[in-house]
């Protein structure tokens, strides 16, 4: 129990460190002529689904409620976005899943009561996914690519519609603290890296759209449930001056629901032969 | 010349007789008759030969090819002789026939007869012989004849006729005669001379049986005579069978009738004569006439007197009459002769009439029977000979008697195994010797094995037919009377003679009906029978127990020698768990109270509670084996209650739990409950039966796990009383009372 305690105080620690951090790091000149921007703050509050239909088949449902800092207000200033994304998922094996589905983000104005700003527009996408997970004795590492074609707008009324394609490579790890295995009732941390990188006419010299930092602690409840929580931190090219990079907290809070919609003799694992 | 030809040929045709008939002048009729298969049935062939006696001489030739061909060939004339038999099958006209002849029991011999043919059939018409061999005994070299000489009248017998039965073998070496070899015989030759009136026996009969020896007649063993009238023995018949004597006589209406006289050999240069007085048909008195004194024999059960209301039956003097007979039990008195002499020539006086009664039945059976062979039957043409009787009262068996009667006999059964049992037994043989209440249970019982076999004898005339013709109560009541009982038992026991007085048991004869008589007197009998086979199975027991105790205390201190080492783990064994840890001092500490008990108990006191510390040590042992299945069983119900799923998020296998309620109802409650029952247990008897719960809820929890279990998991939320959540289980767990 001591164990149990001193990993939740220290992850405490952590995450007051680096929103501390976070809250007070300004615009800084990067290498070359590359400039950052002072970070913004956002809070993403994320529902993760995963709806089993078969031994294959997955319902993939996720949604986002964004918040932004805005009028001095940090983190929750603001409604940001809100973001829907679903998918068909299948197993091919244990180590590899693939999804492709729509996306529908709903981006509301960065400066709420500003009318040169809509109140809301829509962005679609579409995406797929490959996941790859590579197990090892006390952790496992994933690495996921994930290709989405966005529709997007800004929310300024003179704004076109622009079409691009995201490219996205995540690395991340699950590191089980508490037990050897990630088995329920297990503490883990989750080192998460992302790039994203952007192509088509828009993009022209702004490649890279987002690098993410995102340290996680996690919980895992139940094989139905599991909580993360961590601050991410995130660096991207503006689309209008490639040399100046938006950068942004944000601290997320992730649920995880795995439910199985099959049939109840088809969840019965084989017959176990006792000695 | 025909005739001459013929005979010519006759050593051609062996089994052919051949007659020469003529007829219509110029024919001749041929027959020519073959015995077909030896089986006795007659071919008649024949053929008509037109022989004009102008040819004679020269057909001479041809004709004797023709009978040749008959011989060879008789099949051929089949037609022929069928065309030319019913074309003139009508006559009367009397025929002779010597050849062939079967009986009506099959048996072949040689016949020479007259006869004339009625139709298609042979009426047989004037005299009859006909003669065969038995053959039966050849192999043990005896050698049986059979003959009959007769005259039959229009296919009936009438007249004298003499039926012979010869049984002989070879004596002596083998002789030359000539060119014959012989043998010298000795035998019996048996001679019924039969008189007939139109096929019914009638007028004088006489019976005959020689003795042979050396082929020569010598003795005669049977000489019966005896007239009959419309096919009936009737008024006297005397002569000598068997070597008695005897005379008697047989009344019109067909019964054994006034006095029947049979003079035996005699005993001890003592005249022996039985006298049986008839009224037609009633034995009305039977007794012996031994030199100059009467024994009276009493028939005891026999009614002599008819009165009204009472059944009697009309009986043939054959063998269920003497089995009657000699069922009644026989009672002898005289006037001038001692009981005591009397009781030392029952079995003579019995045999003796036994034999008599043989020569009554034989007397009647010989005029129509030889060795089974009913003589008259067997040739066509005489009717049977009408019975002689005899009147016996009948006392029907109604449904209870019957009852009654099987129950007796399961009685008699059981009394039987008791007798069996206790006397086979070698304990309670050499027990008896050293305790003193064995030896008078023993001597009790051996009084009843004596008489047993009595009334085995009773019993066993209740499957007798005959039982039906017998006053069963006055029966019963005379064979009770007879089984004596002494008022007191002697023994000898470790070198001095006891006497001690025992009360047999007695019931009141007069009061109960005959079928009730034998059941309650058995039943008191066996009564009395099973409380001494008890109290000689405990006496043996105790004693066996006693010597086993010492072998039994052995046993127990190892099962607790085992228990203590178990539950030390002295073994350092894998499969000692934290249960045993437990619960160790607790059985170590009633165990060892239990011990210090029995040590402080009385002989007697040991062997009665020994056993149950034995169950008592060996229950905790189980317990011990039941203990280590509980971990494994546990193990076994998480799993089973476990699934692995595929987690999505992380991309694992992890395990759920399944019909969460369900477990936790089993974690929660009832598990504490086994827990702390099995520590509360006060007897040995209980600890086995609270582990044993165990068993049940491991069950249940298997069972109900491959179950639809929602409405039990919908009643388990949130009940946290035990009592319900055990009734929507389903589970009776045991509980000390």
């Amino acid at each position: 129990m001591k164990l149990k305690f001193g990993i939740i105080k220290g992850v405490i620690l952590l995450f007051c460190t680096v929103f501390a951090v976070g809250t007070s790091l300004n615009a800084q000149p990067g290498p070359g002529n590359a400039q950052f921007r002072s970070p913004g703050t956002n809070v993403w509050l994320g529902n993760y689904y995963k709806f089993r239909f078969s031994n294959k088949l997955f319902w993939d449902a996720q949604t986002h409620f964004r918040t932004g800092g805005h009028n001095g207000v940090p983190y929750v200033g603001r409604m940001a976005q809100i973001y829907n994304r679903h998918g068909l998922s299948y197993r091919a094996t244990p180590n590899f899943v693939f999804t492709i589905g729509p996306v529908l983000r709903l981006n509301f104005t960065p400066d709420p009561g500003n009318p040169e700003f809509k109140t809301l527009v829509l962005e679609p996408r579409i995406w797929h996914e490959y996941l790859f997970a590579i197990p090892f004795e006390r952790f496992i590492i994933y690495h996921r690519l994930r290709v989405e074609h966005r529709w997007s707008i800004g929310n300024r009324f003179t704004d076109e519609w622009i079409y691009r394609n995201r490219w996205r490579y995540k690395f991340y790890m699950t590191i089980p603290l508490n037990k050897k295995q990630l088995v329920p009732k297990t503490w883990f941390f989750t080192p998460d890296v992302e790039i994203i990188m952007q192509s088509g006419k828009a993009v022209g010299g702004s490649p890279m759209e987002d690098l993410r930092i995102y340290p996680q602690i996690g919980y895992i409840q139940n094989a139905r449930f599991k909580y993360t929580a961590g601050m991410m931190y995130a660096a991207g090219q503006t689309l209008s001056d490639a040399y100046i990079y938006n950068t942004r907290w944000v601290f997320r809070l992730n649920l995880y629901m795995s439910l199985d919609f099959r049939k109840l003799e088809d969840k019965i694992p084989e017959i176990r032969i006792f000695d | 010349m025909l005739y001459y030809i013929f005979t010519k040929f006759k050593s051609n045709l062996l089994n052919h007789n051949i007659t020469i008939v003529k007829r219509f002048n110029q024919i001749s009729l041929l027959n020519v008759e073959h015995n077909i298969f030896g089986k006795g049935i007659r071919l008649v062939l024949s053929t008509t030969l037109m022989i004009n006696r102008i040819l004679a001489g020269k057909m001479r030739i041809y004709l004797l090819f023709v009978a040749f061909f008959i011989a060879a060939f008789p099949s051929v004339f089949i037609s022929v002789e069928a065309k030319n038999y019913s074309e003139h099958s009508n006559s009367h006209e009397p025929k002779s026939f010597e050849g062939p002849f079967v009986l009506e029991n099959g048996l072949l011999g040689v016949a020479r007869y007259q006869y004339y043919l009625s139709g298609r059939d042979t009426v047989l018409h004037g005299t009859f012989s006909f003669s065969a061999n038995i053959n039966e005994d050849t192999e043990e070299g005896i050698f049986n004849s059979i003959s009959y000489i007769g005259i039959y009248s229009k296919g009936v017998k009438n007249g004298l006729w003499v039926f012979s039965s010869k049984k002989i073998r070879p004596t002596g070496d083998i002789k030359e005669d000539g060119f014959q070899l012989v043998y010298l015989t000795e035998g019996k030759e048996f001679i019924v001379k039969a008189n007939f009136v139109s096929g019914v026996a009638d007028g004088n009969w006489e019976i005959v049986e020689h003795v042979i020896k050396n082929s020569v007649s010598t003795d005669t063993i049977t000489n019966m005579k005896a007239a009959f009238s419309n096919g009936r023995l009737v008024g006297s018949i005397y002569g000598l069978y068997g070597g008695v004597k005897f005379s008697g006589e047989v009344s019109l209406e067909g019964f054994v009738d006034k006095r029947w006289v049979f003079i035996l050999p005699s005993i001890q240069n003592s005249k022996m004569e039985e006298h049986r007085i008839f009224d037609e048909g009633l034995n009305v008195n039977h007794f012996i006439v031994w030199g100059s004194d009467t024994i009276i024999l009493d028939h005891v059960g026999l009614d002599t007197r008819v009165e009204e209301g009472e059944v009697w039956e009309k009986l043939i003097v054959n063998g269920n009459y003497f089995e009657i007979i000699e069922t009644a039990n026989l009672e002898m008195s005289s006037q001038t002769l001692e009981n005591t002499f009397l009781s030392q020539i029952k079995d003579t006086s019995e045999a003796l009439v036994i034999k008599s009664d043989k020569v009554f039945e034989s007397v009647f059976i010989s005029f129509s029977n030889k060795d089974n062979l009913q003589f008259w039957k067997l040739l066509e043409g005489s009717a049977k000979l009408k019975t002689v009787n005899v009147k016996l009262r009948k006392y029907p068996l109604d449904e209870e008697t019957i009852k009654k009667l099987e129950a007796t006999n399961k009685l008699l059964d059981r009394a039987n195994d008791i007798i069996e049992g206790v006397f086979e037994d070698p304990n309670v043989e050499i027990g008896r010797l050293a305790n003193q209440k064995l030896m008078i249970n023993y001597e009790i019982l051996k009084v009843y094995k004596t008489n047993i076999p009595k009334l085995t004898k009773l019993i066993k005339m209740f499957d007798k037919a005959a039982f039906e013709y017998i006053n069963r109560k006055e029966v019963f009541k005379y064979l009770l009377h007879k089984i004596e009982y002494p008022d007191s038992i002697k023994y000898y026991f470790r070198d001095q003679y006891f006497t001690q007085e025992y009360k047999f048991p007695r019931i009141d004869l007069e009061v109960m009906s005959a079928s009730s008589i034998i059941y309650n007197y058995f039943n008191a009998v066996l009564d009395d029978m099973i409380r001494i086979e008890n109290e000689i199975d405990n006496i043996v027991e105790n004693k066996l127990s006693v010597s086993k105790l010492k072998d039994k205390e052995k046993t127990l201190l190892r099962l607790k020698d085992s228990l203590s080492a178990l539950y030390e783990n002295r073994y350092k064994s894998e499969r000692f768990n934290t249960y045993h840890e437990k619960s160790a001092r607790k059985i170590f500490a009633f165990l060892n109270t239990k011990f210090e008990n029995y040590a402080l108990l009385e002989e007697q006191q040991k062997v009665d509670t020994i056993d149950v510390l034995l169950n008592c040590v060996e229950s905790f042992l189980k317990v011990y084996f039941i203990q280590v299945e509980i971990p494994m069983r546990l193990k076994r119900i998480d799993e089973a209650y476990t699934r692995i799923v595929w987690n999505p998020f992380t991309m694992t296998d992890m395990n759920e739990r399944m019909k969460s309620r369900v477990y936790h109802a089993f974690e929660s409650d009832l598990l504490p409950y086994f827990f702390s029952s099995v520590d509360s247990f006060e007897d040995c008897e209980d600890i086995l039966s609270y582990y044993e719960n165990f068993d049940l809820i491991y069950n249940k929890m298997m069972e109900i796990r491959y179950q639809d279990t929602k409405d039990i998991e919908k009643q388990l939320k949130g009940e946290r009383s035990l009592e319900r959540i055990l009734v929507i289980f389903n589970l009776e767990l045991f509980k000390a009372k």
